[in-house]
């Protein structure tokens, strides 16, 4: 501070000072295309995610001692697979480069790649958006269940929980069912394709399967988002029910499923009816033969008994006895002219006593009635119980004549 | 009884009920109907209490 001015300004630091833009130029002519900062691979975690509307992505890389700040062009950032999320771990390749608005030397990221969990979560996305536009997850492919199913299919590991909860819940709720298992592998490299045999083993034995795995890590139930496993369930010929992992769990196996199921044991309710309401529906179902059966029975009765008051037999019976004594009587202290009258009379009163009689079918087939019965042998009492071509039988007093029905004619009401 | 499935005889049951409901059938017919139903609840009965579970395993090819 203590010098002139002047004696600064002409000072040769002065005059030989480079400008920022100068000081930027050359960092960035040594940065950008040197060999070693030229299509870098970088392993590091995701911090401070910037997506403005200009279609650019910002974000930093870093790892437990440094950072760099990152830089995805629109082009590159759009063809982005996966949500660039805080806290993922990434590989990027790009080339190191100096932005001289800001100074700052930072990675231009041309692909970023989950690893770890991000690279599951990014297989989960391709395969769900293929299948999707495939149609395979669309509400109409989804079959309804059978209500009451003979056999169940049962794909899942044997020495899993998953068997013992689904094993459980038909024992106790549907105990008709057959249960056919047909074990695999449900984590691993060599599950998927041990699902899908498992799965397709099925084909043609069962009414309905349940795919089971009890719960475990995102990467446990990995197999479970595997497309083969997802092209198996489609093609399935009975309904399936996915019951994966717990409530929060979401396959690609559940998209595709006929019904998703929470849980195992969920899912062993899903596919069956529960006995206790079977039982109920069947006693129901014995009140009502039982009651209609008594209506029916106590309709038939009256109908018998109005009949039986209608006819009074016995009363005629005796009347019409009473007026033959009477008329016997009074023809002994009668004259012969007037005698012959009364026994014209009393055969009146025979004959009607003879009518009296004829109440029995028999006697009804005598006075020249028929009874027809049909093919079956079984009594036709309406012109509904035979059909036009019909061979019929016409019993009469002495015999029987076969005959065919030509035409049905209703009695106008 | 012919061997049937549960729900078919539950059917079949079903539809003895709604005959004999409905009110049309003959004396001799709807006797025969309601000892047919009672016949196949009895039926559905025994197969319901008498089930035990029955597990088989597919194996691997």
């Amino acid at each position: 501070m203590g010098e002139p001015v002047q004696s600064l300004l002409s000072s040769p630091g002065v005059r030989d000072a480079l400008s920022v833009t100068e000081l930027v130029r050359a960092l960035r002519s040594v940065v950008g295309g040197h060999p070693a900062l030229t299509d870098v691979l970088v392993r590091g975690e995701v911090g401070n995610v910037s997506r403005p509307p200009s279609g650019l992505a910002y974000f930093t890389l870093k790892d437990g001692a440094a950072q760099v700040p990152c830089v995805m062009f629109r082009t590159a950032a759009a063809a982005l697979r996966f949500e660039l999320r805080e806290g993922i771990e990434v590989l990027v390749s790009g080339d190191v480069d100096v932005f001289p608005a800001k100074g700052q030397t930072q990675l231009v990221a041309r692909d970023v790649r989950p690893i770890g969990r991000g690279a599951f979560w990014l297989a989960f996305e391709q395969v769900r958006d293929r299948l999707e536009a495939e149609g395979l997850f669309a509400p109409e492919r989804k079959r309804a269940l059978p209500r009451f199913p003979r056999r169940i299919g049962l794909v899942t590991s044997e020495a899993g929980a998953a068997m013992h909860d689904v094993l459980a819940v038909l024992g106790k709720r549907y105990p008709l069912v057959e249960v056919l298992v047909s074990p695999c592998l449900v984590q691993g490299d060599a599950a998927p394709a041990s699902i899908v045999a498992a799965l397709d083993r099925l084909a043609g034995r069962v009414d309905v399967a349940i795919l089971a795995r009890g719960g475990g890590s995102v990467e446990d139930l990995w197999a479970f988002n595997d497309e083969r496993v997802a092209r198996a369930i489609a093609r399935s010929p009975v309904p399936i029910v996915s019951a994966v992992g717990h409530e929060v769990d979401v396959t690609i196996a559940d998209f595709v499923a006929d019904v998703r199921a929470p849980t195992p044991s969920a899912a062993a309710v899903l596919a069956t009816p529960d006995a206790g309401e079977i039982r109920a529906r069947l006693a129901s179902m014995r009140a009502a033969l039982d009651g209609r059966i008594r209506e029916r029975l106590a309709t038939g009765r009256d109908r018998i008994a109005s009949i039986a008051a209608r006819l009074q037999p016995a009363g005629m019976r005796t009347r019409i006895q009473d007026a033959r004594h009477r008329l016997d009587a009074a023809a002994g202290s009668l004259g012969r002219e007037v005698r012959r009258v009364l026994v014209t009379l009393r055969d009146g009163v025979r004959s009607a006593a003879a009518r009296l009689e004829a109440v029995s079918p028999m006697a009804t087939i005598a006075r020249g009635f028929a009874i027809v019965t049909g093919e079956d042998g079984a009594l036709v009492g309406s012109i509904a119980a035979v059909s036009p071509g019909d061979e019929i039988t016409v019993h009469v007093s002495d015999g029987a004549l076969a005959a065919v029905v030509e035409e049905r004619r209703r009695n106008a009401r | 009884m012919t061997e049937r499935t549960f729900e078919e005889a539950l059917a079949e049951l079903q539809a003895k009920v709604d005959a004999l409901s409905a009110g049309h059938l003959p004396l001799a017919d709807a006797l025969r109907t309601y000892e047919e139903g009672v016949a196949l609840v009895r039926l559905c009965t025994e197969r319901l209490e008498g089930a035990d579970l029955r597990v088989s395993r597919l194996s691997g090819d």
